[in-house]
């Protein structure tokens, strides 16, 4: 197996450990950054994601990956930094006012991360001020995720896009809605721009909103 | 036909003269305290309440009251004495939550202020990196139980009970590790690191046959149930791949079902939250008998399917009652309905133990648990 397939897999099966010294290896072998962070890690993701939403492999198995890309992403970071490439874009998100919960909203942020895309993780129990600062100073962002787990939580979800709409920001940005009592039909309700049941999902929904 | 020759008949897959009852007795048919307050009012008993289990708010409920509701199981009141002085174990409260730290290493919070149960919050191997760190946990010693006890479980064999222990050394094979190490971070570990859960999950197994045998020291010969609990389901499915189940967690099992039983436990129950219709199979692999709460709201895990596809293999211990929706919110008519519906379901060719789904809660109105127990009452005849 060569190097790039040996990092495939190491994504792939959530070698952790392994994927900082097979990245370091495949630079020295004369790999680019570029192809490493594209083939190597992002278009695996992909097909992990696939996996995932065809129910071949659960949560344990995508959270593995994504945390596996997230430390070789770290690795090849200042090698991109030349202008070698660009991110696919800039995602903002955040779990809403009252809500604690972060595994769902971790996911979808390692998920959309994978698929090549700058992410900003405001955390837990956002306000929406902060949600509208943050779209403030990234005018380059085109996605932004809101979480919500608990029913009690789900209003917060409206309160935001109603801010967001007001600050004269809905044009710039699109917004996007998850979590277990989400349904496609609350977000049509609320009028966000899309809704992703799973992360898999998610980072689907955020690349074609980007593009 | 008395209620241990009702229990162990419907456990042997035959029709008794009616469907075995257990409500408060056995794991996760128990009583949060303060719906057990209701039912206490509701029958007019002042008693002092001997709670069983701290971070659920679980009771054990009087032998009054599981003569009143006729119940056909009784369970062992077990006294712990501790061998050690555990590193861990400590509690504490601040102006608005209470704390607890376990045997384990973990710790809980419930705040004072309408909190109904102890959540968790964290644990010694949440930040821990490599199988170094994971050595440095003290494991806790099974407790020893007083000889004395033997006494309550052999007058409940005397009375035709059927008797139960319904406590368990930590918790299951799969679901102790996120206790300790945080559910991400075990979940993770069961896929990329196999071989740190292995070590943990072996002496999770010698530890747990130390706790029964200390159990059976006491009540050997007194046994009818045991449960082991384990929750593999969400309500979607499994937490984590049927594979990994199958080979990583159920040998355990099956190591231990197989222990039990040749020291004399008649059947094994388990208890696994969710949908877990997938393993339904590789549960009954494994030497389980009985399978509890059945979670029948949860996917694929309708009583038909349930009944058709393994109703010959495996006990449904359970599945009476929705507790997610009807028993709490729906109106006492939707309770009789769901009820009768389900013992139909549930109850031909025997291997049928009604109770809840789970626990009764704080939230259940009296009206609707006594609209259950009279339903039941009224249909439960073979």
């Amino acid at each position: 197996m060569n190097r790039m397939e040996e990092i495939r897999k190491a994504v792939e099966t959530g070698r952790r450990k392994q994927i900082a010294g097979l990245i370091k290896e495949a630079l020295e072998e004369g790999c680019s950054p570029f192809d490493i962070l594209n083939y190597g890690m992002i278009e695996t993701m992909g097909l992990v994601g696939e996996k995932f939403k065809t129910g071949e492999i659960y949560v344990p198995e995508m959270l593995v990956a994504a945390r596996t890309m997230k430390e070789g992403v770290e690795v090849i970071k200042p090698l991109l930094m030349s202008g070698q490439t660009a991110a696919a874009g800039k995602f903002i998100i955040g779990t809403v006012e009252g809500d604690l919960h972060d595994i769902g909203k971790n996911l979808v942020a390692m998920m959309v991360e994978s698929s090549g895309f700058a992410v900003i993780d405001l955390g837990v129990d956002v306000a929406p001020e902060k949600f509208i600062a943050a779209i403030r100073e990234n005018p380059d962002c085109q996605v932004v995720g809101l979480s919500a787990l608990l029913t009690t939580t789900m209003p917060s979800l409206g309160k935001i896009l109603t801010a967001v709409r007001e600050a004269g920001l809905h044009a710039q940005v699109k917004i996007i809605i998850g979590g277990a009592p989400i349904t496609q039909e609350y977000a049509d309700k609320i009028g966000a721009d899309g809704f992703a049941a799973d992360a898999a999902s998610a980072a689907t929904l955020v690349k074609e909103l980007a593009s | 036909m008395n209620a241990r020759e009702r229990v162990l008949c419907a456990l042997s897959h035959k029709e008794p003269d009616r469907i075995p009852l257990d409500l408060g007795a056995g794991c996760s048919c128990k009583f949060t305290k303060y719906f057990y307050v209701k039912l206490l009012d509701y029958f007019g008993i002042k008693e002092d309440i001997e709670m069983n289990h701290i971070p659920y708010q679980l009771v054990n409920a009087s032998d009054k009251v599981l003569d009143l509701l006729k119940c056909d199981v009784r369970s062992a009141h077990l006294h712990p004495v501790p061998r050690e002085k555990n590193p861990y174990a400590r509690s504490w409260e601040t102006e608005d939550s209470y704390y607890l730290t376990n045997n384990w290493g973990v710790e809980y919070r419930m705040p004072k202020h309408q909190g109904l149960y102890y959540d968790l919050i964290g644990g010694v191997l949440f930040d821990t990196e490599d199988d170094e760190d994971d050595k440095k946990f003290i494991w806790p010693i099974p407790e020893k139980f007083p000889p004395a006890d033997r006494r309550e479980l052999g007058n409940y064999r005397a009375a035709g009970y059927a008797t139960y222990v319904s406590e368990q050394f930590g918790n299951g094979f799969l679901q102790q590790g996120p206790l300790m190490w945080g559910f991400e971070n075990w979940f993770a570990m069961l896929v990329a690191e196999p071989e740190r859960c292995e070590p943990f999950i072996e002496k999770l197994l010698t530890k747990k046959i130390e706790y029964y045998d200390n159990i059976l020291e006491v009540y050997g010969g007194l046994v009818d149930i045991c449960c082991e609990a384990d929750d593999f389901g969400t309500q979607r499915g499994t937490f984590i791949s049927p594979k990994v189940i199958r080979e990583m967690i159920l040998p355990y099992h099956k190591k231990l079902n197989a222990y039990l039983k040749a020291k004399g436990v008649g059947f094994m129950t388990l208890h696994s939250c969710g949908s877990v219709e997938a393993v339904i199979p590789d549960i009954i692999e494994a030497g389980f008998d009985c399978l509890n709460p059945v979670q029948i709201s949860a996917h694929n895990m309708s009583p038909q399917h349930l009944k058709k596809t393994y109703g010959k293999d495996i006990v449904f211990w359970g599945g009476g009652i929705n507790t997610q929706f009807t028993l709490p919110n729906g109106t006492p008519e939707q309770v009789r309905e769901e009820t009768k519906r389900n013992m139909d379901l549930f109850a031909r060719d025997g291997g049928f133990v009604f109770s809840t789904v789970h626990n009764v809660q704080d939230d259940v109105p009296i009206e609707n648990f006594i609209a259950m127990w009279e339903t039941f009452q009224d249909n439960c005849k073979y």
